[in-house]
């Protein structure tokens, strides 16, 4: 009887495995500098080997599903290292299978003859073959920082640490992020922030870390680089898709340097949900900042009022990267919202020629000073008898021009109140017969396609990714035209068009 | 024998009757070029506001300059001017309407590095200059841009250079932005946020910066190359712009020419001060205000509400306020001396109570009357404002050594007692003609009360309490 209570336990208690391993990395900065760097890769099993270490380390989400987090450590440093969870359980340690007491400590005993301790936790030993394996149970949801426990002034400076993002257990969707809360996946922005002292990695690298060498411990370090998610901000990195307009954004602040840091949103307020991944009981609405003391982690959602890129800075010092004499700026970060525009209005399509709207014009206000990142375009309830006849074309405020659809959609099969949305990210060409869906621009008459003016001359471009670097401001055409001059009949966009902005930073 | 009244109560009065003792030592300090804000400010017991400059149209100027630090040094500095004004530190504080549009228009007149100005917390509209990484720059050199915003929502917020802030927070080009709350476009007068919860008597300014010594050196010399502001390591710590003690200067005062603004908190027991602290620099500061716990109402600009019509119900009290960069916290301060367990204003308990009637033998009942302490008796002299009636008539715990056996602080008036002056030998004293009470509000990290090593100095400014003005 109690082996089948066991069993069904271990069958509900479902549980995510992840393989890590602890491994040396170089991280250019963007002065240059190479600096060695300690992190985690994420191996498909126990020595794989098939991983890529990262600073930070692979981000962990348990699913809402899942209320245990097992992670195998695998340590290819010269020095005992593992793993914490701040404010989660340590449920179980297993040294090759065999459990050990989660609350071990390496010890050691100094030159004056005091024992003292040097891992929060069970230590997994350098070079070891066989797996140590940390168990946490009942994982409380919420926004967590993992860590080196052993030598944890050092080895988080190193670069051990990560993040972990537990789901709520409830709900169907499993993007619940905290009781009465869900957030749409693709709008959680994890951001973790961090410091590197190159002098202590250089000293590592040299063997001159520790008693005797060059630097002998943590006590004076004080950082030259400033980093969120692992970079310093160069004006190289783009912007981070946070979501769209009208969508609610979860930014998961996590601070895994030994200093304060206070990220500060431009242009908008958040609201502060949680600390430490327990939710407020009384949110702090209207704050553009968050003080994020070391090892912490907050939660604040934000709504935009308008698409762009928001800048997301330090307050504290770590607006730099090595002082002046290196580039722009340490921890500075952009959040992409993008922005629908739209059209309602109906173009009626000839038997032959252009179609009544053309071109047919968005116009974005000045507003929106900035570049775009990526472009996305739905026709709405497009009717024609035969499809194939159409071709379609985008034009940036700038000339950029981009074929979304020519000659595609057979000429058997007509379309009735089609639905068509174009955007790059789709590897699927528009179909025959047209359907109601998300497609990549698709051209398929290989010959010219001739648009009168006021449509620019060819050649087009196949991708919307032409439009990158294209200003958002502007008028946006979109040119119809039914190149077939024998028979086919007529057609109709019958409810407009919308064009879908993401900028650049 | 009821008729020999205390010393203290006496000379109490003759203070107050004779405000041209006041004016005298007034001006005996500033002779000695000693200016204290204290018996040049308002009247005593008018609102004190903050000062600054009126919107919605500024024209600031960035440009280079020196202030002075307490312990003789001055530092090359950034800031903003206020148009053609001389450049300060910080910059002008900017008062504005809740719901007006905003416009600052910006001069570069620096040669080291563009200029730009963000307002954490407000949309704001840049125009003209050059792109930036958070908002368009004015190039050095008399290079502009222009900001607009509608300053949507009232109370405490900052601005301060987006161009490497790193070095140009650190440089001083960095201000406070108050929105002063209104109903139906009229500005709502002594309230912070749209609810009563934050109505006061007197606002004070506190903003709170530091400063490393060698970057300003570096940059001052032209040595931009060697500027690491990874590695700053402050040294002087400022309120409004004034390191201790210059803090109690003045508004103004003729020998800070870049650092117009005092720190001095003077206010009258029971009035509600309204503290606007800002962390202005790039660490964290814990402003510790003793004498009586704040309760802390906004944060960000934002009234801690649990609903929006519940006013701050989510305030608490603290005896130090946290400062973090880049925040603003408002506080309500009032102090009453209540439970200090004895009359601070040295109301004897013999001149007060007359047992076993109440009142004077032989006298009528007067209106004052009142058993205050409700220890049976009567009491003759009547409660100041907002005296704690508990400790009416309470004896002063300390038998006070003649004048021969004291050394005297600037500050001592003669007299222990609220609104008192007692006799002081020639040449002691004269920093409190009016017989307030002084004391010391500070950073709470005591290593932030130097200036460039030498103590006392820093982050710390003055309270001081003053006896209400009798009724006219």
């Amino acid at each position: 009887m109690g082996g089948f209570c066991l069993s069904l336990a271990s069958k509900l208690e479902a549980q995510l495995t992840v393989y890590l391993r602890a491994d040396t990395a170089i991280q250019t900065m963007p002065d240059g500098r190479q600096v060695l760097m300690w992190g985690y890769a994420k191996d498909s099993s126990f020595g794989a080997h098939d991983g890529t270490v990262s600073v930070p380390g692979p981000l962990i989400t348990v699913p809402h599903t899942f209320t245990k987090l097992t992670i195998v450590l695998e340590n290819n440093l010269a020095e005992a290292t593992s793993i914490v969870i701040p404010n989660q359980h340590t449920a179980s340690v297993l040294d090759n299978g065999t459990p050990v007491p989660p609350t071990t400590h390496t010890r050691f005993t100094d030159s004056q003859n005091r024992s003292r301790a040097t891992s929060f936790t069970f230590d997994t030993p350098p070079g070891n073959t066989t797996p140590v394996t940390y168990v946490w149970d009942n994982l409380t949801p919420g926004t967590y920082l993992y860590h080196s426990g052993s030598h944890a002034a050092l080895q988080t400076q190193m670069g051990l640490y990560g993040a972990m993002i537990k789901r709520l257990p409830s709900g169907t969707t499993g993007n619940g992020v905290y009781p009465g809360l869900v957030v749409k996946a693709g709008n959680q922005v994890p951001l973790v922030f961090s410091e590197i002292d190159a002098e202590v990695h250089d000293a590592v690298q040299a063997g001159q870390y520790g008693p005797g060498g060059t630097i002998t411990s943590m006590q004076h370090s004080t950082p030259d680089y400033f980093l969120i998610n692992g970079q310093c901000y160069t004006g190289a990195q783009p912007a981070i898709q946070a979501g769209a307009l009208g969508d609610t954004i979860l930014l998961r602040m996590i601070n895994a340097s030994a200093n304060q840091h206070v990220p500060v949103l431009g242009q908008q307020s958040m609201t502060v949900i949680a600390e430490d991944g327990r939710p407020y009981a009384d949110r702090r609405t209207g704050q553009y900042s968050v003080f994020l003391p070391a090892m912490k982690t907050c939660d604040a959602l934000f709504v935009p009022l308008l698409g762009g890129a928001y800048p997301i800075y330090d307050r504290a010092t770590g607006f730099t990267s090595h002082g002046t004499t290196g580039p722009v700026g340490g921890m500075l970060a952009y959040l992409a919202i993008g922005q629908n525009f739209t059209a309602t209005a109906p173009a009626n399509i000839p038997e032959s020629g252009q179609a009544s709207r053309y071109g047919y014009n968005i116009t974005v206000p000045a507003t929106f000073d900035w570049k775009v990142a990526k472009v996305r375009v739905i026709l709405y309830k497009l009717s024609h008898p035969r499809p194939a006849d159409l071709d379609i074309l985008l034009v940036s405020p700038d000339g950029t021009a981009v074929m979304l659809m020519s000659d595609a959609g057979g000429t058997a099969q007509p379309a009735n109140l089609v639905s068509l949305t174009f955007d790059d990210s789709v590897s699927v060409s528009v179909p025959t017969p047209l359907g109601t869906g998300a497609w990549k621009p698709t051209d398929i008459n290989t010959g010219p396609d001739t648009f009168p003016a006021p449509a620019p001359a060819g050649p087009y471009a196949a991708t919307l990714s032409a439009f990158n670097g294209s200003p958002a401001a502007g008028t946006w055409s979109l040119y119809i035209v039914d190149d077939d001059p024998t028979g086919g009949g007529t057609g109709r966009l019958n409810a407009g068009w919308q064009l879908f902005l993401t900028p650049a930073p | 024998m009821r008729n020999l009244k205390p010393t203290v109560i006496i000379e109490r009065t003759t203070v107050k009757t004779t405000p041209r003792i006041n004016q005298v030592l007034a001006g005996l300090a500033l002779t000695l070029g000693l200016a204290i804000a204290g018996p040049q400010a308002q009247a005593a017991h008018a609102h004190h506001v903050i000062p600054g400059i009126v919107g919605p149209t500024f024209n600031l100027r960035a440009k280079a300059g020196h202030l002075s630090t307490p312990d003789g040094h001055n530092l090359y500095f950034w800031g903003f001017a206020n148009g053609a004004g001389p450049v300060q530190y910080p910059g002008p504080t900017l008062i504005v309407n809740q719901g007006q549009t905003i416009t600052v228009n910006l001069v570069n007149d620096l040669t080291e590095l563009p200029v730009s100005i963000v307002f954490p917390g407000q949309r704001v509209t840049p125009s003209g200059g050059s792109p930036g990484l958070l908002t368009r720059e004015a190039v050095p050199g008399g290079g502009t841009a222009s900001y607009t915003f509608i300053a949507s929502r009232p109370g405490t917020f900052m601005y301060h250079s987006g161009t490497r802030p790193d070095l140009a927070v650190e440089m001083g080009l960095v201000g406070a932005l108050i929105v002063r709350p209104t109903t139906g476009g009229v500005p709502i007068a002594n309230q912070a946020y749209a609810h009563p919860d934050s109505a006061y008597d007197h606002e004070y300014l506190y903003l709170l910066t530091e400063m490393d010594e060698s970057i300003h050196t570096l940059v001052e010399q032209g040595r931009m190359s060697e500027v690491n502001t990874a590695k700053r390591f402050p040294v002087y710590w400022f309120i409004n712009g004034r390191c201790g003690p210059d803090t109690v200067a003045a508004d103004n005062a003729v020998y800070l020419p870049t650092q117009p603004y005092s720190a001095l908190t003077i206010f009258s027991p029971g009035d509600k001060v309204l503290m606007r602290v800002i962390g202005a620099g790039q660490d964290s500061h814990p402003l510790h205000h003793h004498g009586n716990n704040a309760l802390i109402i906004a944060r960000n600009a934002s009234l801690l509400q649990s609903t929006t019509a519940s006013g701050a119900d989510l305030g608490y009290s603290v005896f130090t306020i946290p400062a973090h960069p880049g925040e603003t916290t408002d506080a309500l301060f009032s102090w009453t001396g209540e439970k200090l367990g004895w009359d601070v204003y040295g109301h004897a308990p013999d001149d007060v109570d007359n047992a076993p009637l109440g009142w004077s033998t032989g006298g009528a009942k007067g209106a004052e009357d009142i058993d205050h302490d409700n220890d049976g008796v009567y009491d003759t002299i009547p409660l100041e404002p907002h005296e704690y009636a508990a400790d009416h008539g309470k004896p002063f715990p300390v038998k006070l050594p003649g004048d021969q056996d004291l050394t005297f602080g600037m500050f001592y008036s003669g007299s222990p007692f609220l609104g008192g002056v007692g006799s002081l030998p020639p040449g002691e004293g004269g920093f409190n003609p009016s017989g307030g009470f002084m004391y010391m509000w500070h950073s709470h990290n005591e290593r932030e009360l130097i200036n460039n090593n030498i103590f006392p100095g820093g982050m710390l400014t003055m309270a001081l309490v003053e006896a209400h003005p009798p009724a006219p």
